[in-house]
């Protein structure tokens, strides 16, 4: 054997779940078939093939109920995840380029996740704020290097996710002033420079304080 | 929320680091990872070596085939190293033709064999004008994790030891090449270079063996490769930050440990091998 | 090597083995950092290994982006040290492009790739060493490497050679059967629901002796299976009791 035992690398993402529900989990590798559709619901990591379902990641099966459905659910929990952006979720984004009716960015990180290599997202002027959307001027709510935080509205056409900040939680978390020092924010609309004093315009994220 | 600070600000986030005189990783500025080597492994290829620099893994396959050496140089025979940086390695690498940085490495490579005289290119010739080997060392890349240039030269020196070759006499009826399989021969190693990388942080910083992460946030980089008789082969210094001689002195020294703990690994599991 | 019995009268191989027999099988997952997925295999004196990056977004040719389902990119390569001459295109002649070709279609079968629309799924295979069953050991460090990427598969792929020698049909050929000359077939297939994803035929085969060839084949894979499913499972073990040991 050329390479030498190894340990294993430990993953990033701790789940919960599956120290919590340590009744003997079954590993169950792809193409293994799991319950018939009629006892269980098909969840993520699995497919549904004539009638039965069968897993398609390598790792440990979990059944849980939910309220509201009567058949408990089938999924198949690996520890690595892989993200992909899907509408609806939070993403971590740096912004590359501002240009008066939009601003190009770099996805870097999908809800917990950090992503290996970023996806290109795209903020039109008219999904930067809620109210007042045809007031909006890119320069001042977006400079390139900040770090936002946004929804993903769409896949977009152009090979770039549709990206939104039209939420009071979101939009610039991180910013360097022209001084190259980090801003505090003051308002929702502008953030000062702890160096020179001076204030600049940015659509600022009203950032919950979370218990870690 | 640490990795959410180091993809937002990796400079700043390795700053803090080096403050504290410690790398994320958690190795001293002088500290180089811990070194694996698999000789022979490759049983297709006259001599193999498998090199894991932590986690930098590079494979070298040395090839030997017979041809005609050139009019210059009669009594020569040659050796061409080749580095090739798949995309498999890293996804910093596309797939398509080598990239600039393995043509460099590859150039590098070359200069490396030649000053310091690793092999003497007469040894490898068989009859003068007419016949002599061409040894062709292809170094690939299986996982790139920074410092690729040390590996490779660790690889190379090792697989070159490893080489084997049948000997070679000339029919003088035909006047063509007999090979004979049973007897083989260990190629005559006359020097042994090994290579030492630095990289440079904010002017100010300067630390051995950097990983991937590091070489892209460092200003500056230094490769010094020394031979056993602590004599310097090749120093390479691809711009950057401006160096002191003060700090060259202290990195050269460094280099010159660290060659010696690198050639007793090598001989060390060399011997282990049983052949 | 005129006069070398494939098969001697006793019934043993070249190297030793029985007619239906596989070479030794090693395998491990998880052996490279930088890539999402790795595997390395070692069949026999066969050394391939696999990596699998994605999905990430497609890069090169915006023309290849699929709205509903990710795009994979396949590429096969042999070292130039791999052969007993030594390869001096290791990658881009017709023989590489073809088996990147097969590899492709092959797992673009497997890999349920609606979970990732517009995005890119890259399988990079390298054989280290060459010794008969090329195609075969790169298929079986793919499906490892895929696994070990996470990324969401309908079944293994696994795949082996059957051979037909002196009247006899032979399993898992190595690299001086095959150069005797004689017809081989190589099948990759998916071994729970036991459906074939891609079939090759070398030479010429009698039509009566195929299903013998082709029912030993299946055999193989499904025992290639077996061994591969195992390392999975212990694979998955090992890194939860890693996991929650921390």
């Amino acid at each position: 054997m050329i390479f030498c035992s190894d340990t294993p690398h430990l993953p990033e993402v701790a789940v919960t779940i599956l120290s919590t529900n340590m009744a003997a989990p079954r590993v169950c590798v792809p193409g293994e078939r799991l319950f018939s559709t009629a006892d269980c619901e098909a969840g993520p990591g699995t497919y549904v093939h004539h009638g039965y379902i069968y897993s398609c990641l390598a790792g440990y099966m979990h059944k849980r109920k939910t309220e509201g459905k009567e058949l408990s659910i089938v999924e198949v929990i690996r520890q690595k995840e892989d993200a992909v952006p899907r509408i609806g979720s939070i993403v971590t984004a740096k912004v590359t380029s501002v240009s008066g009716r939009m601003c190009k960015c770099a996805i870097t990180c999908v809800e917990r996740t950090t992503l290996r290599e970023p996806f290109r997202g795209l903020i039109r002027k008219e999904d930067v704020r809620a109210t007042e959307k045809d007031r909006v001027e890119m320069y001042k709510c977006f400079r390139p290097g900040d770090i936002v935080l946004a929804r993903v509205l769409s896949l977009g056409d152009a090979n770039c996710y549709l990206l939104s900040t039209a939420e009071n939680e979101l939009g610039v978390v991180l910013a360097l002033s022209e001084a190259g020092a980090q801003m505090v924010p003051v308002s929702w609309c502008d953030m000062q420079c702890p160096k020179t004093g001076s204030k600049e315009f940015r659509k600022v994220a009203k950032v919950q304080l979370q218990q870690e | 929320m640490a990795a959410d600070f180091k993809t937002a600000q990796p400079v700043e986030y390795y700053r803090r680091f080096l403050k504290e005189d410690v790398r994320p990783d958690g190795r001293e500025l002088g500290e180089i990872r811990h070194t694996t080597l698999n000789i022979g492994s490759i049983t297709t290829a006259e001599g193999s070596a498998l090199v894991k620099l932590g986690n930098t893994t590079v494979i070298c396959g040395i090839k030997a085939e017979l041809c005609n050496p050139t009019a210059e140089e009669p009594k020569k025979g040659f050796v061409v190293p080749n580095v090739d940086l798949p995309p498999l390695c890293s996804p910093r690498f596309r797939p398509g033709p080598p990239s600039e940085q393995a043509q460099v490495v590859s150039q590098l490579m070359a200069d490396i064999i030649e000053n310091s005289g690793v092999v003497a290119l007469e040894d490898l010739c068989i009859v003068e004008g007419k016949l002599c080997w061409v040894l062709y060392c292809d170094m690939m890349c299986l996982d790139y994790d920074g410092n690729v240039v040390d590996t490779c030269v660790i690889s190379l020196l090792a697989a070159l030891k490893n080489v084997l070759l049948p000997e070679v006499t000339v029919n003088e009826e035909t006047g063509s090449p007999v090979t004979d399989v049973e007897k083989k021969l260990p190629l005559n190693i006359r020097k042994c270079p090994v290579a030492t990388t630095f990289g440079v942080f904010d002017d100010h910083y300067l630390f051995t063996d950097p990983t991937n992460e590091e070489e892209c946030l460092a200003t500056g980089v230094l490769t010094v490769v020394t031979t056993e008789d602590n004599k310097i082969c090749c120093m390479h210094k691809p711009g950057g930050t401006a160096l002191s001689e003060s700090r060259l002195q202290d990195c050269i020294n460094r280099a010159l440990t660290r060659a010696e703990e690198v050639r007793k690994l090598i001989d060390e599991t060399i011997n282990s091998v049983e052949r | 090597m005129a006069g070398l019995e494939i098969i001697s009268d006793q019934g043993y191989r070249i190297d030793g083995r029985r007619s239906s027999e596989l070479r030794k099988v090693c395998a491990r997952m998880g052996v490279f950092t930088q890539a999402d997925g790795s595997a390395y295999i070692e069949q026999g004196n066969t050394k391939a290994l696999a990596t699998v990056y994605g999905p990430h977004e497609v890069r090169k040719g915006r023309g290849k982006i699929q709205h509903d389902r990710a795009v994979v990119n396949c590429q096969f390569s042999m070292a130039t040290f791999s052969t007993g001459e030594r390869k001096s295109r290791p990658k881009g002649d017709r023989r590489s492009q073809e088996m990147s070709m097969h590899l492709r279609q092959t797992f673009e079968a497997v890999i349920v790739t609606e979970l990732f629309p517009r995005s890119q799924i890259d399988i990079y295979v390298q054989i280290l060493q060459a010794d008969g069953g090329n195609y075969c050991a790169c298929v079986n460090a793919a499906t490892l490497a895929v696994i070990d990427a996470g990324i969401p598969m309908k079944d293994y792929v696994c795949a082996c050679t059957a051979g037909f020698i002196q009247d006899s049909p032979l399993l898992d050929i190595s690299y001086v059967e095959e150069s005797a000359g004689a017809p081989f077939l190589t099948v990759a297939m998916m071994p729970k629901s036991e459906q074939i994803v891609l079939l090759e035929m070398n030479s010429r085969l009698h039509a009566d002796n195929m299903e013998k060839v082709l029912d030993l084949a299946t055999q193989g894979c499904k025992d290639v299976f077996a061994v591969l499913d195992r390392h999975v499972r212990d694979h998955v073990s090992e890194s939860h009791a890693l996991m929650t040991a921390s």
